[in-house]
Order: structure tokens, then C-alpha cells, then sequence
């Protein structure tokens, strides 16, 4: 519940950020470079003078749509092929769930480095870059739902009734598969936010002005003895949103695992 | 550079997994916990007495803390590194130095002559110096020096360079050699004052060709004594060395004043700051500038900023491409960079406003062409106006359905991402829109060189105290397509670079450099922004610190009391 709140809080605030940001997050005031948190500036100014809530605030829109979009296209790629492999069986699962485990050995954040090695940086780019990172773990999920639905009475049962596979996937197995997707996508999120901020840290994601959260701690860096919250409080903002997802994510999860909604009954 | 820190995190979780592992059953866990107290008790007894050699202080040691790890080699001939060249221009010499006068004094070589038309150079060569393993000094070791300069196997990214036309070296006897070019070649003894130039020794390089770089000998006033690559590196006081430039304290007289040097390499800003503070480094490069207020506040500390010379911290226009191929344009942006206020908001005043593309103070600037690149947007306006640039959409100038939208290629970090951002906010103020695109310095370096170059502008400084080279490097139509960052060239352009290379008349050299930087100017080729600069703290009890014109510090001189 308490995620929930938070959650609404920070997508409010990226929504409404044009209205409730008190001045362009790309305005250069060089008098008040490095002026400290105080009542018109509430999060301090930066070095070129730029008003730090404001950037926070833009930044929000930046970090929840792309990692909302990575986090989709995970889910997509994830599900189709979890869905290739869980249902077709054989040596497509073979072969998909291989370069799953292939993957999955890997750190998240040093294959998202790889493919933006490969495909060049920008925003964009690192924001496919963490979706492709996210696949292999959205495959195992739902490879493992599909394979505990497909052995269930009702499946045979559609299938004795000469149902075909389209139809079986799309009417029968997919539905039952679609909880876990869900809290998958939720937490997801998260970790896809977290990825692209520290992808945005190491001067991969948003160009300069961009208010990107990541990139907004980093440059703080510079400053860091002198103005403190130049990376405090995109650090926070970071640190707020991801743990508003992950409690919701928890949340969901609670909410649709039977046997946990049995027990805390 | 970045992109280690990230790798460092990776590799401890690694290790982490791994002690993981090892304490899963109970049994194992004793072991460990046994292991781990005797572990540490052999650790407390050997930290023992290098405890008590810290609780004592080292005042014969000077330690240097430097940011940039990633030096290629310590090898002069293969470098091209500044901070290489502050760690082994301790242990090599120079045939001549470049004095703080500006002037030429004898190193190793104790005189040298032009003859034919500076077609070929004579030098006189000290006869009393020694290497640090014990081989003589001679006329046969300079040749050597020279041929593996521009041996194709030496793989060297400034000597060679440096070289120029070069020939080949005839030993006329014992101390004396003529190197011979194949044009003339009036730069060659101030390139012979490159720490990159330095003379090695011809026996260890024969001995051991490939381990070299990780055993040094040359013949300067401190030897190669210790490298943890990419962490410490240490040199030691070579005893017999008497052959010291005359413009030096106590060189020429004796040897250096410490026992040792130690250079550590410690990337990030606020640790190299606390080695400072607590002592730990004597004096460190790189200040950020915004520690620099606080630190001269202090009496425990000074602060040294040297100007490089040649050519500024300065965005070069692609003058090939649209919308910068228009020179109204150019002119515009020139008046619209407000560098005062980047230098006073960035960097605390820190590094020298510059003007035009060149350095102030470096030689045969010409002064009078301040005015015409001076700050004034008004005057940018009025020029972008009068060259048919219209205010369109969004505040955007536009001429002939062309919007004045420039790509500016520039470098990580706080010295080319900070003021790109406040000129972008500048030019958008009269109308030109500029997209900023970060990359590392040599992909934005080839990328703006290169002959179907997509930047408009590109930030970038190169340094000499003497232009001439530089102005070879980024304005022969020989170099096109690989340094000639404008694109810009003429007959005209080659024509004076070629004479201010080649003529042994110093008024001919100061006229054809004064137009070359009218041309510069005339032609709006690029804007400077700032003079980059070395930018050292010491602590109080550093004496005897000095910089020498390429901005490098000279060690040998330097104590501590």
C-alpha cells in the first residue's frame, strides 16, 4: 500500500512535471551556480546555475518512460520466446533456454555494456540495450509457467477437443500465465530503472542537457565536497523510485500467489 | 576510465559469491574463522615495522600523486603521455633543454649548428656522462637514439614525429654527430628539448629490447628503480649525476636533493585530495577546480597553474559542412561564447581566458587580434542577421530552409562537458541550436578529422609553446584527413607554415606565423575558449617546484624541507 502511494507520488510527478517544476530544467543561470537548497531552488542549483528539483523532476520522465519501455520490450521478447520454448518443447527449448542460461550468467549490467558497445550510446540505444539485458529472465518465467500449464487437465483437455496450438497458447495458456508476468514486469521495472541510471552514470545514456538521474549523480561527482546535493538528491530520487516499484511489485506478487494470500488470511 | 569503476564493482560481488561458498557447511566455517585469525595475525606481525616507518615521517621520499593511470609506457621513444613524460624525464636527459628564459640551453649536447640551409644539424656532445649502467655517453648512442626514434618498430607516437625529414646521423668522432634531413629543418634543436626526445641507453635497449619499458636506464638524475603498473611507480637518487642544465639550482653541481620519488596513480578527484590532506602525496596534478579557492586559502598549501601553450581548450568549425561551411555563421558563434563567464562559473577563474584559437604567451601570439573575436552578442546578431540568418521556429535561425543547428563533438568530464553545456546555452540565445555529443577524445579527434566528418564542432587543445608544429598539424593540406579538424586549407596556408618550418630568419618565421593567425581569425576557423593548464597543489614543505614551458614539473630541484 505504502508502494502504491510512492509509486503514484513519483508517476505524478513525472506526469506533472511541466506544471510542477518551478523553472526549465535546461536553463543556465550562471549567478546562482552552485547556490545551496534554499526557498525558490529547493534542491540547490547545479554548477551552470540550473534549478535542481526542476532537473529531478524532468528526470523522472526520462527514467520511468525508458525504463518502463525497457522493461516492456523485456516482457515481449521474454514472453514469446518463454512461450516458444515452455510450449514447443524440444530443441527450440533446447536451443532458447541454452543461450537463456548463456545470458543469465552474466551480470545484467555487463551485458547491457556489451550490447551498447555494439549498438552505440544514447538514450535510446541504452534503453535496448537494458530490454535485451532483461529477456533471459522473463524466458525462464514463463517457460516455467507454461510447462506447469500445459501439463494441467483442462489444456488436454482443450487439445482432445482438437483445439490447435494457436489457439491453445492464446486461449488456454496464456491467461494462466499472465500473474506472474505481471509481478515479473513490475519488479522488472525496477532493475530496469537502476540499470539505465547506471548506464547514465558511466556517460552512456542521455546526451548533455538531458536531466538524467544517473548521469545528474555523476556530474555531481565533480562538485561533491562542495555542493552535496548535486548527487544527493538525484541519488534519492533513484533510491525512492525503485524501492516504490519493488514494494508494489512485492505487493502484486502477494496479491496473486494463492498459497501466500491463503496464509496471510 | 569510467567504465573500470564499474568493472571493480563487478569483480568484488565475484568475491564475494566466492567466500560465500566456501563458509556453506559448519565445518568449513571453523576452518576459515582459524584460517582467518592466523591470517591476521601474520598480518599485524609483518605491518608491524612499516607501521613504525609510517609513524616516522619519510622526508627523503617525495610522493607524487597523478590522476591519469592509464599512461601508455615509460619508454620515451614510444610515448606520447604527458604524464608518462613527468615520470621518465626524472630518469632520461635531453641533448638541449627549453629554459624558463624561453631559450635554448645545453644538455647532453653542448653546442649545435645548422649547415646547409638547416639541411643537416652538428652537435657537440657532453664527453663525462655516464648512464645509470655505467656505459658512456657518445657520439655512437645518439645515432642509435635517432634510428630507433624512427625505427617502424619502435612504434613511436612523438618521437618519430618530432624527427621530422630525418635522414640519417653521421659520427664525425667521439662527441660529435651531424644529423641530416631531407629538407629544411629549422625546428629540430627546440624538438631535441622534447622529454620525448631523450637519449637512452644503447646497451640496455640492445640487451634487452622488449623489457625496455619495465627497465629503464638512462643517464637523468633519478633511476627506474620499482613499477606496480597502473598503481605506483618509484624512482631513486642517481648519485654520479653532474651534468644538470646551468638554469638549475643545484644541477650541473651534483645530483637531486631526494632519495626518492614515488608517483602513485589515484584517478578519482576526492581520494587524490585526501592523499593531500593527510600527507600521504606531497603534491598531486589535477586539482578540480572548485577545490582550488579552498586549498589557497590555506597556508599548509600552494597551488600551481601553468598555462599550456599553443592552441586553446577551442571549438574548430567543420568548415566543409552545413550549416558551419557558412562563414557568417562561424562569425556568429564567435561572438556569441561568453568565455569569461565559463572560466569564471566552471572553473573559479582557475585556467587563463583565452581569445582567439592561440594561447597567450605562446610565441609570436599576436595580440592585436583579441578585438576581433571579443564577446558581444549583439555584434553576433548583427552578423548572423546580415549573413541571411532569419529567426525561425522556436527561436532558431534558419537561411534558405538550412536551420542553424550545429553538432558539437566533445569529451567525458567536468574540463569539455560543463562548458559545452553553457555555450549551448549561449548560442541558443542568438538563435543556434547545437546538439551535444560525448565521446571519448580520440574517437571525436578521428571523427572530426576524418574527410567525411559529420561534426560541426569539435572541442579540442593541442600544445606547443612554439605553434609552428601545431599549426602543420591542424592546417597543411598534407595532413588533411587526418588532423585538419576545420577541413580548411590553402596554397596560401601551406605556403606560410611551409616557410615558418623551414627558415633559419626569425622575422620571416614571426611574419608568416602573425598571418597564419589572421587567417585563422579572418576565416573564423574555430573560437578558444581557455587555456588548459597543469594544475598542481603541494603541500607547504615542497620546495623548489618548477614547471617547465610545456607545462611539465621538473622534479630534480624539488625537496622537501
Amino acid at each position: 500500500m505504502a508502494g502504491l502511494v510512492l509509486l503514484a507520488v513519483v508517476a505524478a510527478s513525472a506526469l506533472f512535471a511541466p506544471w510542477l517544476s518551478p523553472d526549465d530544467p535546461i536553463r543556465v543561470s550562471t549567478e546562482r551556480s552552485l547556490k545551496p537548497p534554499s526557498a525558490p531552488t529547493w534542491f540547490g542549483a547545479d554548477d551552470l546555475g540550473r534549478d535542481v528539483f526542476s532537473r529531478v523532476l524532468f528526470g523522472a520522465r526520462l527514467s520511468i518512460g525508458y525504463g518502463l519501455l525497457a522493461t516492456l520490450l523485456s516482457a515481449a521478447g521474454g514472453v514469446i520466446l518463454g512461450l516458444l520454448a515452455g510450449y514447443g518443447g524440444g530443441w527450440i527449448d533446447g536451443a532458447i533456454m541454452r543461450v537463456a542460461d548463456l545470458l543469465l550468467a552474466l551480470p545484467r549490467i555487463l551485458l547491457a555494456l556489451a550490447v551498447v558497445s555494439v549498438i552505440g550510446t544514447g538514450l535510446m540505444n541504452v534503453s535496448l540495450a537494458v530490454a535485451i539485458s532483461g529477456i533471459p529472465s522473463f524466458v525462464r518465467i514463463v517457460r516455467a509457467s507454461v510447462l506447469q500449464v500445459r501439463a494441467l487437465a483442462f489444456v488436454e483437455a482443450a487439445r482432445s477437443l482438437g483445439a490447435s496450438d494457436a489457439r491453445l497458447v492464446r486461449r488456454h495458456i496464456l491467461p494462466n500465465v499472465v500473474a506472474p508476468i505481471l509481478v515479473m514486469t513490475t519488479l522488472g521495472l525496477g532493475a530496469s530503472i537502476f540499470s539505465l541510471s547506471s548506464l547514465g552514470f558511466l556517460g552512456l545514456g542521455a546526451q548533455p542537457p538531458s536531466p538524467e538521474w544517473g548521469a545528474m549523480v555523476s556530474r555531481g561527482r565533480d562538485n561533491l565536497r562542495l555542493a552535496w546535493w548535486l548527487s544527493t538528491f538525484p541519488g534519492l530520487a533513484i533510491a525512492v523510485t525503485i524501492l516504490a516499484v519493488n514494494l508494489v511489485g512485492d505487493g502484486l506478487r502477494d496479491l496473486m500467489d494463492p498459497r501466500l494470500r491463503k496464509a496471510g488470511a | 576510465m569510467k567504465g573500470s569503476a564499474g568493472g571493480d564493482e563487478a569483480s568484488e560481488r565475484e568475491d564475494e559469491r566466492e567466500s560465500n561458498d566456501g563458509e556453506s557447511d559448519k565445518g568449513g566455517m571453523r576452518m576459515n574463522r582459524v584460517r582467518q585469525l592466523a591470517v591476521l595475525v601474520i598480518a599485524v606481525l609483518l605491518a608491524l615495522p612499516s607501521a613504525q616507518g609510517l609513524a616516522a615521517p619519510v622526508q627523503d621520499r617525495l610522493v607524487v600523486g597523478i590522476r591519469n593511470w592509464d599512461y601508455d609506457t615509460f619508454d620515451p621513444h614510444v610515448s606520447n603521455f604527458t604524464q608518462s613524460s613527468w615520470v621518465f624525464s626524472n630518469v632520461f636527459d635531453p641533448l638541449i633543454w627549453l629554459g624558463p628564459d624561453r631559450q635554448l640551453h645545453p644538455g647532453l649536447a653542448t653546442q649545435w649548428r645548422a649547415e646547409n640551409d638547416a639541411r643537416a644539424w652538428v652537435l657537440s656532445l657532453r664527453s663525462d656522462v655516464k648512464f645509470h649502467d655505467g656505459t658512456p655517453f657518445n657520439a655512437q648512442v645518439v645515432k642509435f637514439n635517432f634510428d630507433r626514434m624512427v625505427d617502424p618498430n619502435t612504434k613511436s607516437k612523438a618521437a618519430e614525429q618530432l624527427m621530422g625529414p630525418y635522414a640519417g646521423t653521421d659520427i664525425l668522432d667521439a662527441n660529435t654527430v651531424r644529423v641530416r634531413f631531407d629538407k629544411p629543418f629549422t625546428l629540430f634543436p627546440y624538438n631535441l628539448s622534447s622529454a620525448f626526445m631523450s637519449m637512452v641507453s644503447m646497451e640496455a635497449v640492445r640487451r634487452n629490447p622488449a623489457d625496455f619499458a619495465r627497465r629503464l636506464i638512462g643517464s637523468g638524475p633519478y633511476r627506474f628503480l620499482s613499477e606496480n603498473p597502473k598503481v605506483e611507480t618509484q624512482l631513486q637518487r642517481f648519485n654520479d649525476y653532474a651534468w644538470g642544465p646551468r638554469f638549475a639550482e643545484n644541477r650541473g653541481t651534483g645530483p637531486a636533493q631526494m632519495n626518492r620519488i614515488s608517483f602513485r596513480f589515484i584517478q578519482e578527484n576526492e581520494p587524490r585530495l585526501t592523499a593531500l590532506r593527510t600527507g600521504e602525496a606531497h603534491l598531486i596534478d589535477e586539482v578540480p577546480p572548485a577545490s582550488v579557492e579552498e586549498l589557497r586559502a590555506s597556508r599548509d598549501y600552494s597551488i600551481h597553474v601553468v598555462p599550456r601553450y599553443g592552441i586553446a581548450r577551442a571549438f574548430h568549425f567543420n568548415t566543409q559542412i552545413a550549416p558551419t561551411n557558412d562563414i557568417a555563421l562561424r562569425r556568429g558563434i564567435v561572438h556569441a561564447i561568453d568565455r569569461t563567464a565559463i572560466v569564471r562559473t566552471l572553473f573559479r577563474d582557475t585556467y587563463p581566458v583565452t581569445h582567439t584559437m592561440v594561447v597567450p604567451g605562446t610565441r609570436y601570439y599576436d595580440q592585436s587580434l583579441e578585438a576581433q573575436v571579443a564577446y558581444n552578442p549583439g555584434r553576433a546578431r548583427q552578423i548572423l542577421e546580415e549573413g541571411g540568418w532569419r529567426v525561425g521556429a522556436g527561436g532558431i535561425r534558419e537561411k534558405g530552409g538550412q536551420r542553424a543547428r550545429v553538432i558539437l563533438a566533445t569529451f567525458p568530464g567536468f574540463v569539455a562537458e560543463a562548458p559545452a553545456e553553457l555555450v549551448q546555452a549561449q548560442l541558443k540565445e542568438v538563435g543556434v541550436e547545437m546538439v551535444i555529443q560525448v565521446m571519448d577524445g580520440g574517437a571525436m579527434m578521428t571523427g572530426m578529422a576524418r574527410r567525411d566528418s559529420q561534426f560541426n564542432m569539435a572541442f579540442i587543445g593541442t600544445y606547443d609553446p612554439d605553434p609552428t608544429p601545431l599549426f602543420q598539424r591542424i592546417y597543411h593540406s598534407a595532413n588533411v584527413g587526418q588532423s585538419v579538424f576545420s577541413h580548411y586549407t590553402s596554397p596560401h596556408l601551406d605556403r606560410l607554415i611551409d616557410t615558418a618550418a623551414g627558415t633559419t630568419d626569425d622575422g620571416r618565421k614571426a611574419a608568416a606565423l602573425r598571418e597564419i593567425q589572421k587567417i585563422m581569425v579572418d576565416q573564423a576557423l574555430g573560437v578558444g575558449v581557455y587555456a588548459n593548464a597543469s594544475l598542481f597543489a603541494a603541500r607547504s614543505q615542497v620546495q623548489g617546484l618548477v614547471f617547465d614551458l610545456r607545462a611539465n614539473p621538473w622534479l630534480f630541484n624539488t625537496r622537501l624541507r
